[in-house]
């Protein structure tokens, strides 16, 4: 309750304020048409919007690293060099928002791989970079978990990353989507690679991922000692 | 050497801006982006084009040659950016923060560069910006927003839980000649789970503005502090808990 001393804030279905903020640090900035025109003072008085072109002029301008993930890499571009470096920047920007919670291990080994899957030398014209909308959901799913060791990556052709974890013949693969989706596959070899193996699977949202795999699997392929 | 006073800063972006009274002298920039690609991986240069419009008959034209181009140099991992624009210097570090011993050293080499080969140029505004992501764990249907920053909106009791809100405080930092505007809101978080917050300074010099390296570097030291002031006055206890948790 809000009681002049303190504000509480719902925790769900929270919408972004869109008063005040103009784009920082490569958030997400969607606003309706409307509420632009709004904003703009199209759609108004003309006393009002003076006000609203007031109100405009106090938004902070957007950051360097904004102004590059939504105006300059562009996914049209068609020379392929440009294409691969525009998709490796994105992502990195992208791990910028949460690179106070990795560790710097991870972090430089993850942009390792991420280089490596994009080398121009070895790249196929016909594959797609990888997707930001997928990488984020990768972000977003391995946060929830304390690992180890950081997965292999890989790209799947429509440009989902790809991560495995893997252990002689038993492994984890996830394969992370633009709308928040993780598919994942698990074999596990449980008593010697003699025997037939253990499998599952899964379809989940991102913060499901967890959940939905046996809790020895996890400790398994994420905290080997 | 200054201690860094927290083991996961929440900075998202940091960002010094060198604004101009004038645009920058195409032939000696060029020279200077020579100089300046030296110490970065990657640059990119965006072509910027003139559009006339006639009202009247609504015609388009598009002129070029004559709107200086944006260089943007920046480091492999896409953490350290320097944009030249065509009447501002300005230097940015994304997260992770390395500390501003780090981040001053980077503007004073990168300066030095660019003034090497650009002259005297008068300088208009001196700006620091920093943005600071607050991620707060959620583990209840609403967060009381006063354990963690001390900037909010005060609202009747009437009005309960509310879903979002924006906050912009603009003042005169009147012992260092400088304008502080601070915007603080709740943002999406980037991690599942969490609610953010933001707190956003940006303390800007327009009168007054130092032209000589060491006034500008002092100013900028003198910023620093003011910076970490208010912002160590804008959170509480159990924030700075989650900054070294």
């Amino acid at each position: 309750m809000g009681n002049g001393n303190t504000t509480y804030i719902g925790t769900k279905n929270r919408p972004i304020p869109s008063m005040l903020l103009a784009p920082i640090n490569n958030t997400n900035h969607v606003t309706a048409s409307r509420e632009e025109r709004y904003a703009e003072g199209d759609i108004v008085g003309s006393e009002t919007s003076h006000l609203l072109k007031d109100v405009n002029n106090l938004k902070n301008r957007p950051t360097p690293a904004s102004v590059s993930v939504d105006g300059r890499f562009n996914p049209s571009d068609t020379q392929i060099s440009h294409r691969l470096f525009d998709a490796c920047a994105a992502v990195k920007i992208l791990t910028s928002r949460i690179a106070m919670h990795l560790s710097p291990e991870l972090r430089e080994r993850l942009f390792r791989q991420v280089d490596m899957l994009h080398d121009l030398d070895e790249w196929q014209a016909e594959d797609a970079p990888v997707n930001r909308l997928s990488f984020d959901t990768f972000l977003k799913t391995i946060l929830q978990i304390e690992m180890e060791y950081g997965p292999g990556l890989g790209l799947s052709h429509s440009g989902n990353l790809l991560a495995a974890w893997v252990d002689g013949r038993s492994r984890l693969t996830m394969e992370f989507t633009p709308n928040g989706r993780v598919y994942w596959n698990m074999v596990r070899y449980i008593d010697g690679d003699d025997e037939l193996p253990e499998r599952n699977n899964g379809d989940v949202k991102f913060n499901r991922v967890l959940g939905s795999i046996p809790q020895e699997s996890l400790n398994y392929f994420f905290n080997k000692g | 050497m200054i201690q860094q006073p927290y083991d996961k800063p929440p900075i998202t972006e940091a960002i010094i801006d060198i604004g101009f009274a004038s645009q920058h002298d195409e032939r000696k920039l060029s020279k200077a982006v020579a100089k300046l690609e030296k110490s970065y991986v990657n640059r990119r240069e965006t072509t910027r084009q003139q559009v006339d419009i006639d009202v009247v008959t609504g015609e388009s034209s598009i002129k070029t040659g004559h709107v200086p181009n944006t260089h943007q140099f920046s480091s492999i991992d896409m953490t350290q950016l320097l944009t030249i624009e065509p009447s501002h210097f300005i230097l940015s570090q994304l997260a992770p923060y390395p500390g501003w011993d780090e981040f001053l050293g980077r503007f004073k080499r990168d300066w030095a560069s660019f003034k090497d080969k650009m002259g005297f140029n008068e300088i208009s505004r001196i700006g620091v910006r920093y943005i600071n992501r607050l991620d707060i764990p959620i583990s209840g249907p609403t967060i009381e927003q006063g354990q963690y920053l001390n900037i909010f909106p005060k609202l009747p009791p009437e009005i309960v839980n509310i879903e979002a809100y924006a906050i912009q405080v603009v003042r005169s930092e009147t012992d260092i000649k400088c304008r502080l505007q601070m915007n603080s809101a709740n943002m999406p978080s980037p991690i599942a789970n969490h609610i953010s917050f933001l707190v956003d300074q940006d303390i800007i010099r327009q009168v007054d503005v130092p032209q000589s390296d060491e006034d500008i570097f002092d100013l900028l030291d003198a910023i620093r502090l003011k910076k970490n002031s208010i912002f160590e006055s804008c959170i509480t206890n159990k924030s700075r808990e989650l900054f070294n948790g």
